[in-house]
């Protein structure tokens, strides 16, 4: 327990560091839509779901979804059922014309809030100015950048994610990073994680598959792990074969962030927590309710992630699982 | 000189067929741009004039399956040829293409760091590696915006050379084929290029937005795909291909040598297999001509065995059938004798070989004297074996050399060589002396055969066989006239008489006669003493030629003596028939007498015959009256007494011709139901003057009375004649005085002949 503290006040410090270096936000009073800098709420630590109970100034709110992926119907659910009949559910088609009307019909709803679930919705409602909107499950997020724009992060948390690796691989000194552009807070962030846990994090960055694969098979010998981002602009499934593949075959240690990606040589994942990002988007939604809180655009960083780790390749890297983490190893 | 023996005759033919044509073609003057023009008719001819085409009969069949041989072996190696090329150029084509979808693959991960990371420095790593490979000749990376180079390799062998860069078009296949980022290959318009041009463009992809939570790489995640440039490969394979040319070329001319060489050794094979087949052409050939003095020889192979044996046991069945043949064409079945057809050969050659050496030779002609008593009286088997037993005395009766034959019915001839005429009537002499010791025993009777001779000398050339075979017929005729028993020694005096008789072949000129209409019928009129009007002629018959018109006696004999008489009795009944037919049509009421030969006795065809011709021209039996001899009578009184009922119940009317000359017994009368007797014209000729002429005809014409028939008076020239018949009481009056025969027949002429009688009558 008194480890977790110390290592949440570190984050806290991590955060005050980093929000020194963003500049300073100048509120801007202009109705016309213009891009935002960006805020990076410090991190905050949820460690449990704690449903709203009493929530009188609850507005109404509308739930819009990419797709009916399951990861998004997992966060639009909870948000409804902490919601109740504040919330509307609505899911894009994925036809132009159809989810144009859908957000037409938005536009001269009622509701002023709207939770955009998945890139595609965020785009979708992001010309919408009247209304307040907050998005999730976005992994660049750059063109949302808005004034009336907030999101909840879709990456892990860094912070946790390198301890648990050091944890798991005590003697892992060396890692990288292939990454897409537009990422610079999360992997400067990421980089300063690794640090605070005697890691060295290379990070590349890339703009396609191709050169995905060509940095990562470029990386130094001595580099023992790769981290592979959930950035789907730089990832196909090609890429990832192909990279993983060759990772593997030198002895490289591959944190990946889904689960099916274990079979073909990851070691671990991570992935957050959907229950946090739930939280994390009513939170949001609270903060523009009491309007008390700054309106300027933030994305709110998610401290908790699900991991799953794969013993075969723990076993193939000669490394021992924790105890504490031994009810992370994915059976599957 | 063996060389050219052995060549067999298609090789010469061909060759020579080959000259011919262009020895034609130079004559005609054909030029060779005309032959260009026309092309297919000549290699047409060409083709035809290979004995496999050749639509001649007489071709080689070893020259035609060498021909197919050769011709196979040709289509196979073309064939075999052209698709080892083709298969060949496939194979390259495909490998060529996978090799260049290989190069694409490795050169896109190669280039890599040009669109990854910006580095162009890092193409000379890529171009050191493309270095290694000579069949690259460019290579070039694009990027996709600008459509511009970022890098381009070119080796050393397209040096100088202009490669455009990628056409619009290109690009626009390429941006088609971004899903599957298969290569595209390019149609160069420079065909001195010698290259394998290829394209493909450089993809990039990336996973949905939306799908990277629900992320599953097994499943067939939907991607973006983005060009990002093209790349473009010019390889060059031919020195592959160069290679590849040489050794199918080198291939193809050993397949061509051992083609070749299997045609040759081919050929050798199949003529030396065929052979015994070839050397039955010769023999064939013998055979075909008629030859059958032919042996085939049975060697080689099972089947042309098989087929030699059949040939050889054919020739043998054909040798033995001709034996027996020429045996039935040249002997007489019954004696053993020669026949007659042989005798005349026979008779030719001895003629000419008395002309070649100067010599002389007798001919006998003999003829039986009762044998037709004995046929008649004791039938043909007895008839047969007299002929035999006379057959065998003659024949020991004449030398080794000398001929004889049996020339037909009881004639028999002998050819007695190099005799003078005292030898000759030597030899008749013996022959009548052997005939006259003879003793016919039948049936428990004894009958003496004698014979008559007729005997010629063949010397010199002044007659020809056939002359001097007629000149013993005359002679025997002549032994017989004189009292049978005897033998004529022919004498040159005779010859006049006999050139009208005997000097032509009558046997060719009667046949001619029959088959080309030289018969003519004439037509006398027979008058009425007794008012009746009705037309009645007597139909007589002559041969008219374009010199003269031939009285019947003159070739009737013959055509007795040669069997032909039955023909031209039948030819006359037909031939009257027809004119009576028309006559009738006419609306004319005519009666026709016919006269028959004692040989019309022996068809056994006559009385359907006649029925059959009376039935086919549609006259009436009782317009028609049958004239028989009295001598032809007698002599086939059975036959002729049962024909005679028989066609006189159609109808049918008879008369006795000559009557009176034969003094034949007046029994024979009762026999013949005939209607009317035609006293012979000797009785009458003389009549008026010679009292015992008109008391035999008077005496006739009672008899007939009597038995209650009718007279015909012939030869009447006078109309004092003709007043002392009707006052004899005769019937009807025939000769010059009331008409002669003519072709014509008019009711004019005979009103003409009735009017001579009504003169006749009005004198009186």
């Amino acid at each position: 327990m008194l480890k977790a503290m110390s290592s949440v006040f570190l984050l806290f410090l991590i955060s005050i560091m980093l929000s020194a270096c963003v500049a300073p936000v100048k509120e801007t009073k202009k109705p016309d839509q213009k891009q935002a800098p960006e805020i990076v709420v410090q991190p905050v630590e949820v460690k449990e779901a704690e449903p709203v109970i009493e929530q009188p100034e609850q507005q109404d709110v509308l739930i819009l979804l990419s797709s009916s992926a399951n990861t998004y119907q997992k966060v639009a659910n909870y948000l409804a059922s902490s919601l109740g009949e504040h919330a509307v559910q609505i899911t894009l088609s994925g036809l132009p014309a159809q989810d144009k009307a859908v957000i037409e019909d938005i536009k001269v709803s009622g509701t002023h809030q709207i939770v955009a679930i998945g890139l595609k919705a965020a785009e979708a409602v992001k010309g919408i100015e009247d209304k307040q909107i907050i998005f999730t499950q976005v992994i660049t997020y750059k063109k949302l950048m808005l004034e009336n724009m907030h999101g909840v992060s879709a990456l892990p948390s860094p912070e946790k994610l390198f301890a648990d690796w050091k944890k798991l691989s005590p003697g892992l000194s060396k890692v990288a990073v292939v990454s897409g552009n537009h990422l610079d807070l999360y992997l400067t962030r990421a980089k300063a994680a690794a640090k605070a846990q005697g890691i060295a994090l290379t990070i590349e960055l890339v703009n396609s598959d191709k050169g995905f694969i060509y940095k990562s098979k470029k990386l130094k010998s001595d580099v023992g792990g790769q981290w592979i981002l959930p950035d789907n602009r730089i990832l196909s499934g090609k890429a990832l074969k192909e990279v993983m593949a060759y990772s593997s075959r030198r002895g490289r240690q591959i944190v990946v962030f889904s689960p099916k990606l274990l079979s073909f040589g990851g070691f671990f994942y991570v992935s957050p927590n959907l229950e946090m990002i739930a939280q994390g988007v009513l939170k949001r939604l609270k903060e523009l309710t009491d309007k008390n809180t700054q309106t300027a655009f933030s994305v709110l960083p998610v401290m908790d992630h699900n991991m799953g780790i794969n013993k075969n390749i723990a076993r193939q890297l000669n490394l021992t699982i924790p105890p504490e983490y031994r009810n992370y190893i994915n059976e599957n | 000189m063996k060389i050219k023996n052995k060549l067999d005759d298609g090789d010469l033919e061909l060759g020579w067929n080959s000259a011919q044509a262009l020895r034609s073609d130079l004559k005609s003057g054909v030029r060779d741009d005309d032959k260009d023009h026309h092309g297919a008719p000549v290699v047409k001819n060409l083709i035809r004039r290979t004995p496999l085409f050749s639509r001649r009969k007489n071709t080689s069949l070893v020259n035609r399956i060498i021909w197919l041989l050769l011709i196979w072996s040709v289509v196979v190696y073309v064939l075999g040829v052209a698709g080892l090329w083709w298969s060949s150029n496939k194979v390259i084509e495909d490998n060529f293409s996978q090799q260049a979808t290989d190069w694409v693959v490795k050169l896109d991960e190669l280039g890599t760091p040009l669109y990854a990371a910006n580095d162009e420095f890092l193409f000379q790593s890529i171009e050191e590696q493309v270095s290694r490979f000579p069949e690259v000749s460019y290579l070039r990376y694009y990027e996709a915006e600008k459509n511009s180079i970022i890098a381009q390799y070119n080796s050393g062998n397209i040096e100088g050379v202009k490669v455009p860069q990628l056409s619009s078009s290109i690009i626009e296949k390429l941006r088609l084929n971004i899903d599957t980022s298969e290569p595209v290959f390019i149609q160069t318009a420079d065909s001195s290029l010698s290259l394998f041009q290829v394209a493909a463009p450089i993809v990039t992809r990336s996973i949905r937005s939306d799908s990277m939570m629900d992320f599953d790489l097994e499943e067939d995640a939907i991607e973006n795909y983005k060009i990002i440039g093209y790349l473009e490969l010019g390889l060059d394979f031919s020195q592959y291909k160069n290679k590849l040319k040489k050794n199918i070329i080198v291939g193809s001319v050993a397949v061509a040598a051992l083609f070749f060489m299997a045609a040759f050794f081919g050929r050798i094979l199949i003529k030396r297999s065929l052979r015994p087949l070839i050397n039955m052409k010769k023999p064939l050939e013998q055979l075909a001509k008629g030859e059958i003095n032919v042996h085939v020889s049975g060697e080689g192979d099972q089947e042309i065995v098989a087929i030699a044996n059949a040939l050889n046991t054919t020739i043998k069945a054909l040798k033995s059938r001709d034996e027996e043949l020429r045996k039935l064409a040249n002997y007489d079945a019954l004696t053993g004798l020669l026949n007659k057809h042989n005798f005349n050969i026979q008779l030719k050659q001895e003629v000419q070989r008395n002309i070649d050496e100067n010599d002389s030779s007798a001919l006998l002609f003999i003829d039986l004297d009762q044998f037709k008593h004995v046929n008649d009286n004791l039938g043909h088997a007895a008839g047969d074996r007299l002929l035999k037993q006379v057959a065998d005395l003659l024949k020991n009766r004449i030398r080794a050399d000398d001929v004889i034959s049996r020339f037909g019915g009881d004639e028999f001839t002998i050819i007695a060589r190099s005799i003078k005429e005292r030898d000759a009537r030597i030899i008749a002499e013996s022959i009548l002396k052997a005939m006259q010791q003879f003793v016919f025993v039948e049936a428990g009777q004894a009958f003496n055969i004698y014979c008559s001779i007729g005997v010629v000398l063949i010397e010199g050339d002044d007659f020809t066989a056939e002359e001097v075979f007629s000149q013993a017929d005359m002679s025997c005729f002549h032994a017989k006239s004189e009292g049978r028993n005897r033998y004529h020694m022919f004498d040159l005096s005779e010859q006049e008489e006999l050139r009208k008789s005997a000097d032509i072949s009558w046997s060719k000129r009667i046949s001619d006669a029959i088959q080309n209409d030289y018969f003519t019928l004439f037509y006398q009129p027979i008058v009425s003493l007794h008012g009746e009007k009705e037309e009645h002629y007597e139909v007589l018959l002559r041969m008219v030629t374009e010199d003269e018109t031939i009285h019947p006696n003159a070739f009737l004999p013959a055509a007795e003596r040669l069997g032909v008489a039955i023909d031209i009795d039948y030819w006359v009944v037909r031939n009257a028939l027809r004119k009576l037919s028309e006559l009738k049509a006419d609306g004319r009421d005519v009666y026709l007498s016919i006269n028959l030969s004692g040989r019309i006795f022996e068809a056994s065809d006559l009385i359907d015959k006649i029925k059959r011709y009376i039935l086919q021209y549609n006259v009436d039996p009782e317009h028609i009256v049958f004239e028989i001899t009295e001598q032809t009578a007698v002599r086939h009184i059975e036959k002729a007494s049962e024909t005679i009922k028989e066609l006189s119940a159609l109808g049918c009317q008879f008369a006795l011709d000559d009557f009176g000359v034969g003094f034949s017994s007046f029994n024979y009368l009762k026999r013949l139901p005939v209607d009317i007797l035609k006293i012979d014209g000797d009785f009458i000729t003389d009549m008026v003057k010679d009292p015992v002429d008109q008391a035999m005809v008077q005496s006739m014409i009672q008899i007939a009375k009597t038995l209650h028939k009718k007279t015909t008076a012939e030869y009447v020239q006078d109309a004092a004649t003709l007043e002392m018949l009707k006052s004899f009481g005769a019937d009807y009056v025939q000769g010059y005085y009331l008409g002669q025969p003519k072709r014509d027949i008019t009711r004019k002429a005979y009103d003409e002949a009735l009017a001579h009688i009504d003169t006749n009558v009005l004198t009186f």
